[in-house]
């Protein structure tokens, strides 16, 4: 190698370095702002609501009315972490946790609309559109059939609400501390906070609550969406060493790497979509992408995890609380559907079935997802106004 | 071989034949396994090229609808 080439070569390395930093500097800004902007709405429902938040989400007392916030709200915006970021800050500003479970169960349906619409792109080709349909509807069929089994127990029984509240209880401690060990949370965010406020407040003084409230969800979605980004840059490497060490070793290899990709990528729908052109081609097979689908649901629950540690004080709890119904729920789900083998069948058969009848008529495709995303929450909410 | 050839063959060379063709099988069945997985490994090195393809949601759907109206027609 000459001199010169290897002056080229350490001035790249010096500039992929410099790079890299800059990148990771920034998902550390933007998860700092993250963890802020929750905490922001949590002050701002707090303080709109008066400690009356669940006055005001009355209409959200029936629990379809709260899936039906959930779904909506995800497949609008195409994002479970945020939708579950903001459910966690809302329930830090008062709202109850019993009425937040339905929300997080309905984000889950909400987010399999990305993944779909990304089998879409498959139309032209009619065998790659078959398999590349079926492994994004399996991950509607899992967690339709998820919410229909946990959502009427939960109901009756709340076992969702007091498991979390039972861990919780053991991981939050007393007044001005977050997470045992992690108290440092408030104070550090305090000056994001605080600036919004002051900024809301100039804005204007009688709205200044949603005001603040708009900033949080304008915040939380803007830095998801680029530490999604930046993140799938960064960890592209990663996340193939994680899927190449998998091939070949069974479910629970695959449950357990699309949970680590999720947890790296801060997202789902990325995963989940990611494994659409792979089975696209026919090299992966449904049964393949299946586990892996399921560990994004698991992977996913970081997000918040992460949005809780923002939440200090009395309402530290019951922040926590919902992150962990989110984590427990997904794995009690896949627990569950995945473990008992009649019931494992369900998804992969469904998602068949709808796979070949949307291959021979493309409008039965749009239909089932207007269906599944749009009309079944207007099916449910007209139901639901009739009791 | 037709079947009044299997007829003429000793048992003994009958056994024989079906070791063989179990040992062939199985080396075929594993061949065909390694394919698959290096098949799986390969599109996983482009996994680059499908997280671009994810990118374009939006233009997969409507280049979808453009499909579903003419499938109306």
């Amino acid at each position: 190698m000459t001199s010169k080439s290897k002056d080229n070569n350490n001035s790249t390395d010096a500039i992929n370095t410099i790079k890299s930093i800059t990148q990771w500097v920034a998902i550390a800004t933007l998860v700092y702002l993250l963890i802020s902007s929750v905490g922001m709405i949590g002050a701002g429902f707090k303080g709109a609501t008066k400690g009356q938040a669940s006055e005001l989400f009355q209409f959200a007392t029936n629990p379809f009315m709260g899936l039906i916030i959930g779904i909506l709200a995800t497949a609008m915006i195409q994002s479970s972490s945020t939708v579950t970021s903001i459910i966690v800050g809302l329930v830090a500003g008062g709202l109850p946790v019993e009425m937040a479970v339905p929300m997080i169960m309905g984000a889950n349906i909400g987010t399999t609309i990305t993944n779909t619409i990304v089998s879409l792109g498959h139309v032209r080709k009619k065998k790659e559109f078959r398999r590349a349909f079926a492994s994004a509807t399996v991950h509607d069929f899992f967690n339709v059939m998820a919410v229909a089994i946990f959502l009427p127990i939960e109901i009756l029984f709340h076992p969702l609400e007091k498991i979390g509240g039972y861990f919780a209880g053991l991981l939050v401690g007393g007044e001005n501390v977050s997470v045992k060990g992690f108290n440092f949370i408030k104070p550090a965010t305090k000056p994001v906070i605080d600036f919004f406020a002051d900024t809301s407040a100039i804005i204007s003084e009688n709205a200044q609550y949603i005001i603040l409230i708009i900033f949080g969800i304008a915040i939380i979605f803007l830095a998801i969406t680029l530490i999604g980004k930046l993140l799938k840059k960064l960890m592209v490497g990663r996340a193939k060493a994680i899927m190449h060490n998998a091939i070949g070793k069974g479910p629970v290899a695959g449950i357990f790497s699309g949970a680590v990709i999720t947890v790296l990528v801060q997202s789902s729908s990325t995963t989940t979509s990611l494994m659409v052109p792979l089975a696209g081609t026919g090299v992966f097979r449904l049964k393949q992408i299946y586990p892996f689908t399921l560990g994004a649901n698991i992977g996913t629950t970081i997000t918040a995890l992460l949005a809780a540690t923002a939440i200090s004080g009395d309402s530290a709890v019951f922040a926590l609380q919902i992150a962990l119904v989110h984590l427990i729920y997904n794995s009690s789900a896949v627990l569950l559907i995945y473990g008992v083998k009649n019931l494992r069948k369900i998804p992969i058969r469904g998602a068949l079935w709808i796979a070949r009848v949307a291959t021979e008529r493309k409008t039965l495709a749009l239909l089932y997802i207007l269906g599944v995303f749009f009309g079944l929450p207007a099916i449910l909410i007209f139901i639901t106004n009739q009791f | 071989m037709t079947h009044e050839e299997y007829e003429s063959l000793t048992t003994k060379k009958l056994k024989k034949l079906i070791k063989h063709a179990k040992i062939t099988l199985s080396e075929l069945q594993e061949e065909l396994d390694n394919r698959k997985i290096d098949n799986q490994h390969s599109e996983i090195d482009h996994l680059e090229d499908h997280m671009e393809e994810v990118e374009h949601g939006f233009t997969n759907f409507i280049t979808f609808l453009k499909d579903v109206l003419k499938e109306k027609k």
